[in-house]
């Protein structure tokens, strides 16, 4: 895509990124490079840290070693005389703005429309003006099929809806990375088309995006790359062809194997 | 477009049936013998309690009717309302302050807002009121200062503690950590998923709660902090024994002259029934406002 540039600095990098809850070690020695417009899925068995990596870079957990950067930017600390400082919570919110994050159980706000869902980052956080908010609001619920339903409560709405809001939401205040975790593992098979549908034009529209999914035939389509995480490692990285038909390692053979049966 | 389009159609005739004639369904009304039974009895009871309330010889309804607007009464009346709305002002402010502290991620808040809250439970109303009000016998003058060492200054307990200080004091230390706790219980009756997404847009904390948490917590909030606020309506009566000449004192100041007790009770209980009845309903109109998408789902 990008021709001018042929090597650019990635967007997000994590180094040999370390997350403990307690005694139990979740992540280790995470390294992962997600340059710009690249899309990225990350596949592995249940528990084995990909919710947990995606909440790290978005700040919503702290990591306990190593380091990830947005552009120069390091993530949730302040590097002083060698030593990383935790930021404040203030600082931290001002960061998450460059992550647009969807959630597998959609997290739509209940007490607000498709509509103010969409635009309630933008009125809250970047402080725009109804009427600015709102054009930008039925923009994306337009993008993602949904402009009639701007005024319906989410409990309205089917699982695949929801979750278009969601992505509309996410995609509001222009966030540079765009974070999924698992965006169709909560709906319903006949539903799961229209989400995968919004996310595959995201893609081809150039954003750059870190997709953690089960959809094995929806990565291998829309990915750059596929990093395959087990027990909190990158146990094999590369195309997904290659990685999903190819595998190397006995984990990595084992995981594919067993997600081809379903 | 799908091959489901058959439901769009016309309705296909019924196998069998011939055309025009159609079939009426008819369907019989179930009884319901219980709720006939209940309403049977429960006039029954009704109209003993009317005979009663008429005939009985002791209620002096003309006693009633000559105390219920009687002046005296109009300013115990007042005095109750202005108790009960400064208290459940300074109540619900208390009460944020104590959901606060009980959730703080500061341990030694914490332990603050806990041990407030278990003072509170344990003590009874009446005897944290008296307290309050005698504050001046245990310690005459408040000292300002460090505990230990020579006060800077000292104010007079009994110029700062009056009647009615010692009243909104006693009523918004109880009412808070009750509040408090209906708060708390509210702001965890919101999934942890609604405010990790109101922060993972960059909401701070604040925004997050105002603008997201507080607006669910307040559906949930409002039956038990509406029984709260009618508890602390009636609990002011309790303030007659520091003195405070509410609706309850009043009225046992007039019965003490006059003996006629009976009557003068029934005027209060009617006037607290129609102060409730007015509070009932205004919760009712907060309820429906604040039900916004989340009809359908839970009712
Ligand atoms: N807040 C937490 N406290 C303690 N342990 C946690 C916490 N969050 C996650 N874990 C643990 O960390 C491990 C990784 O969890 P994570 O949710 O990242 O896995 P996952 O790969 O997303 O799995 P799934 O496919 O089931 O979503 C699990 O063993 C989980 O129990
Ligand atoms: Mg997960």
């Amino acid at each position: 895509m990008s021709t001018t540039e042929t090597v650019r600095a990635p967007l997000v990098r994590a180094r040999d990124v370390e997350k403990r809850f307690g005694e139990h070690t979740v992540l280790s020695g995470i390294d992962l490079e997600l340059q710009e417009g690249q899309v990225i899925s990350l596949l592995g068995p249940s528990g084995s840290g990909k919710s947990t990596f995606l909440r790290c870079i978005n700040l919503l957990e702290q990591i306990d070693s190593g380091e990830i950067r947005y552009r120069d930017e390091v993530l949730g600390f302040e590097l002083r005389d060698g030593v990383y400082h935790p930021l404040a919570e203030k600082r931290k919110s001002r960061q998450r703005v460059h992550f647009g994050m969807v959630f597998q159980q959609f997290n739509l706000f209940p007490h607000l429309t498709a509509l103010e869902n969409v635009c309630e980052g933008l009125r809250v956080v970047q402080r725009q003006s109804r009427a600015e908010a709102e054009e930008r609001g039925r923009f994306l619920l337009d993008r993602v099929g949904l402009a009639d339903k701007a005024g319906q409560y989410p409990a309205m709405l089917s699982g695949g809806q929801q979750q278009r809001v969601a992505i509309a939401r996410a995609l509001a205040p222009r966030p540079a990375v765009m974070l999924f975790d698992e965006p169709t593992s909560a709906l319903d098979p006949e539903l799961v088309g229209e989400v995968l549908d919004v996310m595959r034009e995201l893609a081809d529209a150039g954003m750059t995006m870190l997709i953690v999914t089960h959809e094995m035939n929806f990565a291998r389509e829309v990915s750059d790359a596929v990093a395959l995480l087990d027990q909190g490692r990158i146990v094999e990285f590369g195309a997904p062809e290659q990685v999903l038909t190819d595998p190397q390692s006995e984990r990595a053979k084992a995981f594919v194997n067993a997600m081809k049966r379903k | 477009m799908a091959p489901t389009s058959e439901s769009t159609a016309a309705p296909a005739p019924a196998v069998g049936a011939a055309a025009g004639a159609r079939r009426e369904y008819r369907f019989a009304r179930p009884v319901r013998w219980s709720w006939w039974i209940s309403g049977a009895i429960s006039v029954l009871v009704l109209l003993g309690v009317v005979d009663f309330l008429v005939n009985g010889r002791n209620w002096q309804w003309d006693v009633v009717a000559e105390y219920l607007f009687h002046p005296d009464i109009l300013v115990g009346l007042g005095n109750t309302i202005v108790l009960t709305v400064t208290c459940a002002i300074t109540g619900l402010l208390m009460g944020g302050v104590v959901a606060y502290l009980r959730m703080s991620s500061n341990p030694v808040f914490r332990a603050i807002g806990a041990v407030y809250i278990w003072l509170i439970r344990a003590i009874p109303a009446l005897v944290l009121l008296l307290f309050i009000f005698f504050l001046a016998a245990l310690l005459p003058q408040i000292p300002i200062g460090l505990p230990f060492l020579p006060p800077f200054a000292s104010l007079p307990t009994n110029t700062l503690i009056s009647q009615s200080t010692a009243a909104i004091l006693g009523l918004t230390l109880i009412q808070g950590a009750y509040i408090g706790e209906i708060y708390r219980g509210g702001i965890l009756s919101v999934p942890r998923g609604q405010l990790e997404a109101a922060r993972s847009m960059g909401m701070t904390h604040w925004q997050a709660m105002r603008r997201i948490i507080a607006p669910q917590s307040i559906r949930v909030v409002i039956p038990p902090l509406g029984n709260e606020m009618i508890t602390l309506f009636k609990n002011t009566s309790l303030v007659f024994v520091i003195g405070y000449t509410e609706l309850l004192t009043t009225v046992q100041l007039i019965y003490g002259e006059t003996y006629q007790t009976i009557p003068l009770l029934v005027v209060a209980c009617i006037w607290y029934l129609a102060l409730t009845s007015i509070a009932m309903l205004g919760q009712r109109q907060l309820e429906k406002r604040f039900g916004k998408g989340f009809r359908g789902v839970d009712d």
